[in-house]
């Protein structure tokens, strides 16, 4: 990996925050997760090894600005990265329908995975509130891909 | 070792670090860590919010100047609506005035007449001839003389000389074919009043010795067949003198402005 790839994940990671924090500043409840829209695309379009290192990544900056505890975001999104990246080429990124599948299977699979972590890793009551992030990220599911291919065709970083 | 042998082996190496993390943060032993990536998070914390403010803000700003051209847009529209009845008032006015100025004539007057509106002025013909709303099956026959009121004064305008059942058109006094017989009555003098195309008229075959001056009043004589006597026809503004020429002239302005014409009285009786 050189080092304008790396730059290139570094400023995707960095911009993926700045969206997050945009948004959740803009509508303060219910805003889309796209700190996990950006790991499923970026590990979908990517694979494995990025996915996962992104993930966790993204993860752990995610833990410093959350009130949950630290570690459960990079601890799912890695999981997400690598159960993600690993259906690289065999899913067809392209295909509107299948990146809406998928950000609803991540989005679900993300949600529960983290009132888990939360259950055992904090005091905290935590309710499981699926809906509003579900229907958004599917929502922004399809713009969002786009989006991401969009931004990794003006980097066109290697493969 | 295989490619996705060593990818599982990696997810795993970074999902123990996590779960260490997690483990710690129930000791509150992360803290100096969560602080550290904080200290490196902050500065794209502060920058998202104040670059999504500044977006809120111009999109509050971009709402409000479309709201308020499309107030402009409707203020405009307002405004020509009111520029167009404040002139259809101003009309109104002018025409309800012009309407009682005549009424006011019927009464002092011993003519009988119609009165018209002036439907077309050509502009190529300004002094020359007017067309009117009024025709034969108003009662308007050809020759009838037409005279025009402007504040309390009348004055000649000129003679029917084309009728049609709607509408009749009216040869100008200032026309240069246009002629009448003028009568001065402080002097009692005669003479032939003859338009000239322009707004003034010429009053032509005076003697040099007659009693003439300037603002002298010229009225029809009504001697020649067509003008009832006593219509104020204009005044004398000035002389011309030619050589050797047996006749004097003089220059009239009309009683009444030929510029605004928009009432008029065709006298029947």
């Amino acid at each position: 990996m050189d080092v304008k790839t790396i730059f290139f994940y570094f400023v995707t990671l960095f911009l993926s925050l700045l969206l997050q924090i945009g948004f959740r500043n803009l509508l303060s409840k219910f805003t889309p997760n796209f700190l996990l829209l950006t790991v499923v695309s970026i590990s979908l379009f990517r694979g494995v090894f990025v996915g996962e290192f992104f993930g966790f990544a993204l993860g752990l900056l995610s833990d410093t600005l959350s009130l949950n505890p630290f570690g459960s975001q990079a601890f799912l999104y890695t999981l997400v990265g690598y159960l993600v990246g690993r259906q690289n080429g065999k899913i067809d990124a392209d295909n509107s329908v299948a990146q809406v599948v998928l950000v609803f299977l991540v989005t679900l699979f993300y949600l529960f995975g983290l009132f888990l972590l939360i259950t055992f890793f904090s005091s905290a009551e935590k309710k499981l509130i699926l809906f509003p992030e579900l229907i958004l990220n599917i929502g922004f599911a399809v713009p969002f891909f786009w989006l991401m291919k969009e931004w990794f065709n003006l980097w066109s970083p290697r493969r | 070792m295989s490619h996705l042998a060593r990818a599982r082996l990696i997810c795993l190496f970074l999902l123990s670090i996590s779960f260490l993390f997690l483990n710690l943060s129930l000791h509150n032993r992360i803290q100096g860590l969560k602080n550290f990536f904080l200290y490196l998070a902050s500065p794209s914390s502060s920058l998202a919010t104040r670059m999504f403010l500044q977006g809120e803000n111009l999109s509050k700003n971009f709402l409000l100047q479309l709201h308020l051209n499309e107030e402009n847009r409707q203020l405009k529209e307002k405004l020509k609506e009111y520029v167009h009845l404040d002139t259809l008032s101003k009309e109104i006015i002018e025409e309800n005035e012009q309407l009682r100025k005549i009424l006011q004539f019927r009464e002092r007057t011993k003519y009988d007449f119609i009165s018209a509106q002036v439907l077309v002025r050509d502009t190529q013909d300004w002094y020359n001839s007017v067309i009117i709303d009024k025709g034969a099956l108003a009662g308007i026959k050809k020759d009838l003389p037409v005279i025009t009121l402007e504040g309390d004064k009348e004055g000649l305008l000129g003679r029917i000389i084309e009728v049609s059942p709607n509408a009749s058109k009216i040869l100008l006094l200032t026309d240069s074919l246009s002629a009448v017989v003028g009568y001065v009555p402080r002097s009692k003098v005669d003479g032939i009043v003859e338009g000239q195309g322009s707004k003034e008229m010429r009053f032509k075959y005076i003697l040099p010795e007659m009693d003439l001056k300037s603002g002298d009043l010229i009225v029809t004589s009504g001697t020649g067949g067509i003008f009832p006597a006593g219509i104020p026809i204009g005044e004398i503004v000035k002389f011309e003198e030619k050589k050797y020429a047996p006749y004097k002239e003089a220059i009239l302005t009309p009683q009444v402005d030929f510029s605004h014409l928009r009432e008029v009285l065709v006298i029947t009786e």
